[in-house]
């Protein structure tokens, strides 16, 4: 039997389409009405519940469906020198418009249910559906205890769903509806367990700071809308690299979208609810604070870089640029010196979005989404590795507590080993080839501070990403007592293993044959220069260097005898202990912002609510009111039940409308 | 000498005829072997059938409007055009919808008879020839028939003297509004020389009002005016416009809960659809005219009834003033004399029509036996009680408050920007803040439902399965139109092809 025929629905873009994000849709809302009455089924002594069957069938599916319209894609023969950005005006074969409705037309201005199927979109489908049906599988381990199971897998698939709109919208506006349903379902996973205060504040600080980077977004959208007329993104490109859009205007829009993408992606100022953000279940965590939606900002200035690329003076550009590499900076800072394992993966994640950010930065935007791609495979594997952990030890997540893993449990340990290289920069493995692109790429545009900056963040990153590894799954066994660590169910680990190998060869997706994905995303997101020859070679090995140093090093500080007695003599006093009780303070900015925005706010909430509300503005709403009720009253002395004076109003009614006329029309006849 | 018979092409009628003889044939049929027949099924059923008759003929005259175009027949006394069958249709569907929610109140109240079901029936034929009638004596005929069968709907609740008095007052009332009407079709005539809203040559018919004003001299129309100040009370009265609106709380409050969604729905778009093709088609030109008239209503009635709705203590009462306010808002429609304010005041009644049919729906299963529960405080934490339930009535009052992602945001939206483009923004503006004042008690009904504790002991509620099904129709179609408003508005656009000579 032909398998893929009944699978995949033939090489229509619009059941495909439809299949990626309509599926998970309807498992969604079928397991938020019914999920409560699905029952369990065995396997080999093991409850599996059915609702979390049915959700990783459906992204499955939906991957299965994504797979079969990538190959459809490759499929189409593309005109030589198609460059995408404005870098050529050879058209891209490999764009289709899948048009599901009419949505709404108001006037002149009409927006249709539109969804762009490219290159890019394409392979970031590929990512979202595969990755989020490892993680669902993982997942239907790590929560079977959960008595909101099914409501658990219902906001993942819902997630899944919106993600995906997000990422095949083809106007800003469903891209802005993904956007915002992303941003619903991470409200909703991380105060999945609302019972804790932890939890519901963190939801809710997640919720707000990305309202700010929303707010920022829709202006620049409507900013958009007013200068060229259409929210469709090809429309917006076109005109924006056609030079329809002044410099000024397009800088300004440019910074307006990016200030969404701050808000989603975590980077400064807005990064501060991310590592809060891991009050949530950890393999939601894994999909949604790691793989996939910390990433749509990345995605929406890659996709959008043309009108980034029209700013004046390459403002635009310079700001995303300096800002991805000072949060790369800052991030990893903090990761240094912080104690909670997922909070370390949570700051080592906003760090690894600000690489990505200067990325597109220096213009090179398909380095900027290789990247998003391999950390997708790896932080997704550590962010599981650390759940895995976790549910060994008794939801623990202090580093302190934590030593010698790797004996108990063997296939974490070596998981966790791979995804550790893969970000440490170690060649062959993935995070090497997707960190070196985009440093080299620094390189060959002569920033050489940004370059310097990207550098010593990768130090740190080896470093602080080795500290983590060698304290949890190295040296003696440290946990308490009473807690017996064992290895993850198959669920769980099988996840970890598929990861594990990406995370080794994921770097192999640019390497340079036919699809290299650079090249294949040329089309979409243009090209970038990168150094070539001795230059590259040289680049590569100094990344290299540093990211054996920053292993050394940490093997050092924490594996050897001396390395600890060097610790203890040097966290005392000097200027280094200063440097570390700011970092382990997380720099105060949660204080600085409280000091700042916070408590001003609140003080102006007051000062608005006793002084100017209920003295002011109450008053005219009160007396608005009073004036209503008053009316009213009067009014309703007329309602008397009467007929008789329902009647004379009427004809009061009828006399003053016929004088009216009268009075208008003059004398008859 | 040669006879000059008119042609009878009763086909352009033939929904109204269906609904009309299935009326009939359903009172016959009961009487004969209605005894025999236990739970009485056949009368719903009946009456279901007649309206998906007449449903799929009024169907195929849309489809065939394509070819055909406009026409007006049986000697210049209907025209069947895009308009008359876009009301016509959602007529049906109200009275189809109608038809199911009422049958589990009138089973629970032990009121079901064969009458009910033929008035329904009769209401809505009457309804339909509003909307198809060329002629204002057949309007009037039209207005009689659905207003009668109301008046005894309404009273309907025998056993309650409530209701009663409602039937009497909302009688009295339309017998007095009527003489108005009458009165106008008289100044009209005197005016016209005819009582036809077009006036076309070799139909039947050479005058008539559109043909009068084509040809007549602005000093000549002063009577015209007049007669048409009048038609405007008559019709106004029936769509709950402010100062002729006094019977509506008593009434609304009054009538078993079903047939007050159904009056709320259909006899707002009936009266409606014959004020749109008078005004903004026969005495398009008289616009100058009405249009202060029209201003003054529309102001007048969008105020009160928000206004008004603010203080009442009983939700049958609240939305009848929301109704009101209602009528106002498409009010601004008629105001701007455009095709799209036409198609936007149709959308609005299409979808106001089905969100109220479904919030009267609600009002009447919580109401309990003999509607004892209508009060506001009945509703306290209704939520706890009926999630569900709970949130269906909040997603229409939503709508109804006009909030995005609803129809009723959509509606307000296609009925108050062509009244902006037709340069009437103050009166948009006064609907806006109207609109305002009306969410406050939408949002009371809410946080009374969702903030408030039940009382102890209150009795179950009774959802029956039929009632479920098209109560959730009801708020789908809600939510589907404030999401995706584009199909239904294609229709509306399509209903714009009015016939003119």
């Amino acid at each position: 039997m032909d398998l893929s025929a009944s699978l995949i629905p033939g090489p229509d873009y619009m059941g495909l389409t439809a299949t990626i994000i309509l599926w998970p849709l309807g498992t969604a809302l079928f397991l938020l009405l019914f999920g409560k009455r699905l029952s369990t089924f065995k396997v080999g002594g093991r409850e599996i519940p059915w609702a979390g069957v049915i959700a990783v069938l459906t992204l499955l599916r939906s991957f299965v469906a994504a797979v079969a319209m990538f190959v459809d894609i490759v499929g189409v023969e593309l005109a030589e020198g198609a460059v995408g950005h404005g870098g050529a005006n050879v058209e891209n074969a490999r764009t289709f418009t899948v048009h599901m409705f009419d949505w709404m037309q108001v006037g002149g201005f009409a927006v249709g249910a539109d969804f762009l199927i490219d290159q890019l979109s394409v392979v970031l489908a590929l990512v979202v559906t595969g990755v989020g049906t490892l993680i669902a599988l993982y997942s239907i381990g790590y929560m079977h205890h959960d008595p909101r199971f099914h409501r658990y897998f219902a906001y993942l698939s819902l997630f899944a769903s919106a993600m995906l709109m997000l990422i095949f919208g083809d106007n800003l506006l469903v891209t802005f509806v993904g956007w915002e349903g992303v941003g619903l379902c991470s409200y909703l996973l991380i105060g999945f367990w609302f019972e804790r205060p932890a939890a519901a504040t963190a939801a809710k600080k997640a919720f707000i700071v990305n309202r700010i980077g929303d707010f920022s977004f829709l202006l620049g959208m409507f900013l958009l809308v007013a200068a060229v007329g259409s929210l469709k993104i090809e429309d917006i490109n076109a005109a924006a690299s056609g030079g329809q859009i002044s410099g000024g205007i397009a800088t300004i829009a440019a910074l307006l979208l990016f200030g969404g993408a701050v808000g989603k992606s975590a980077q400064i100022p807005l990064y501060v609810w991310l590592p809060d953000a891991m009050e949530g279940p950890t393999p939601a965590s894994a999909l949604i604070h790691a793989a996939t939606m910390v990433t749509a900002g990345v995605y929406m200035v890659a996709r959008m870089g043309p009108v980034f690329l029209a700013s004046e003076g390459d403002l635009a550009l310079t700001v995303v640029a300096w800002v991805g590499a000072l949060t790369a900076l800052w991030a990893a800072l903090i990761a240094c010196t912080e104690y909670d394992i997922k909070r370390v993966l949570a700051y080592s994640t906003v760090s690894q979005l600000g690489y990505m950010f200067l990325a597109n930065g220096l213009g090179a935007f398909s380095g900027g989404i290789f990247h998003l791609i391999t950390h997708a495979f790896f932080k997704a594997l550590m962010f599981m590795g650390a759940g895995s952990v976790m549910h060994a030890l008794a939801n623990e997540t202090d580093m302190r507590k934590m030593g010698g893993l790797r004996k108990v449990m063997p296939i974490t340990g070596a998981t966790f080993l791979l995804g550790w290289l893969a970000i440490s920069g170690i060649v062959p493995f993935a995070g090497f080839w997707s960190k070196d692109a985009i440093l080299a790429a620094a390189w060959e545009q002569g920033e050489y501070a940004l370059w310097g900056i990207g550098l010593f963040t990768a130090l740190l990153t080896a470093y602080y990403m080795s500290r983590l590894y060698l304290r949890v799954f190295e040296g003696p066994l440290k946990h308490d007592p009473d807690v017996h660590p064992h290895e993850s169910p198959w669920t769980m680990w099988v996840p970890l293993a598929v990861l594990g190998g990406l995370s080794v060869v994921g770097g192999a997706i640019n390497l340079p044959w036919d699809l290299r994905l650079e090249h294949f995303l040329t089309p979409v997101l243009g090209e970038f220069e990168v150094p070539h020859g001795a230059t590259a070679w040289i680049l590569a090995g100094v990344a290299l260097c540093v990211a054996v140093s920053g292993i050394a090093l940490a093997r050092f500080l924490f594996l050897t005898q001396r390395g600890a007695e060097l610790r203890a003599r040097l966290v005392t006093g000097s200027w280094l202990d200063k440097l570390l009780t700011a970092s382990r303070n997380k720099f105060k900015v949660d204080e600085v912002y409280e000091a700042t925005i916070q408590r001003p706010g609140h003080r102006f909430a007051m000062f608005s609510a006793y002084k100017v509300d209920a003295k002011g503005i109450d008053g005219v709403v009160n007396g608005a009111g009073a004036l209503v009720a008053w009316l009213s009253d009067g009014v309703r002395r007329l309602q008397s039940g009467y007929v008789r004076n329902y009647a004379a109003l009427f004809l009061l009614g009828v006399v003053v409308l016929l004088s009216a006329l009268i009075l208008r029309v003059g004398p008859l006849g | 000498m040669q006879l000059d018979l008119p042609n009878v092409e009763l086909a352009a009628i033939a929904p109204e005829v269906v609904l009309s003889l299935t009326a009939l044939l359903l009172l016959v049929f009961d009487a004969l072997v209605g005894d025999r027949i236990k739970n009485g099924l056949h009368l719903p059923v009946l009456t279901s059938l007649g309206l998906i008759v007449a449903f799929g003929f009024a169907f195929t005259q849309w489809n065939d409007l394509d070819q055909t175009g406009p026409l007006m027949q049986l000697a210049g006394m209907v025209v069947l055009d895009g308009f008359a069958l876009f009301v016509k249709l959602s007529l049906l569907v109200f009275g189809f919808l109608s038809l199911w929610l009422s049958r589990e109140y009138l089973v629970r109240e032990k009121l079901e008879e064969p009458e009910y079901y033929a008035l329904t029936l009769f209401a809505v034929a009457g309804m339909m020839l509003m909307a198809t009638a060329s002629d204002l004596i057949v309007m009037f005929i039209a207005l009689e028939t659905f207003s009668l069968s109301l008046y005894v709907m309404v009273g309907f609740r025998r056993r309650s003297l409530i209701s009663q008095e409602a039937a009497m007052k909302y009688f009295l009332l339309g017998a007095f509004s009527s003489a108005f009407f009458l009165l106008g079709i008289a100044l009209v005539y005197g005016a016209v020389g005819s009582t036809n809203l077009y006036g076309v040559a070799g139909s039947g018919t050479e005058l008539g009002m559109a043909q009068f004003l084509a040809t007549t001299t602005p000093q000549g129309t002063g009577l015209l005016v007049l007669g048409a100040g009048l038609l405007i009370i008559g019709l106004g009265f029936k769509v709950a416009a402010v100062p002729f609106h006094m019977w509506t709380p008593d009434a609304y409050q009054g009538a078993p809960a079903p047939v007050t969604g159904f009056m709320a729905a259909g006899s707002k778009l009936a009266g409606f659809a014959a004020l749109l093709r008078l005004l903004d088609v026969s005495l398009f030109q008289l616009r100058g005219d009405w249009q202060p008239i029209v201003i003054g209503i529309a102001v007048l009635t969008m105020i009160v009834g928000a206004v008004m709705a603010v203080v009442q203590e009983d939700v049958k009462r609240i939305l009848a003033y929301s109704s009101i306010a209602h009528a106002g808002f498409v009010f601004t429609g008629i105001l701007a004399a455009s095709d799209r304010g036409v198609s936007g005041s149709l959308f609005y009644l299409a979808t106001y029509g089905v969100t109220v049919l479904g919030a009267f729906a609600l009002v009447a299963m919580l109401g309990g036996s003999e509607e004892r529960a209508v009060r506001l405080t009945d509703y306290k934490g209704l939520f706890y009680r009926r999630p569900m339930l709970a949130g269906a009535l909040s997603l229409l009052l939503l709508s109804l408050a006009g909030v995005p992602l609803t129809s009723g945001f959509i509606g307000k939206l296609v009925v108050f920007e062509p009244a902006i483009e037709a340069g009437f923004a103050w009166v948009v503006i006064v609907g806006m803040i109207a609109s305002a004042i009306a969410a406050f008690f939408y949002l009371r009904i809410m946080v009374v439902m969702y903030m408030q504790k039940p009382d102890e002991g209150v009795a179950a509620i009774a959802l029956r399965p039929v009632a479920g099904a098209v109560l959730a129709l009801s708020v789908v179609a809600t939510l589907a139109l404030g999401v995706m408003p584009t199909p239904l508005l294609d229709l509306a656009e399509k209903a714009t092809i009015f016939f003119s000579t």
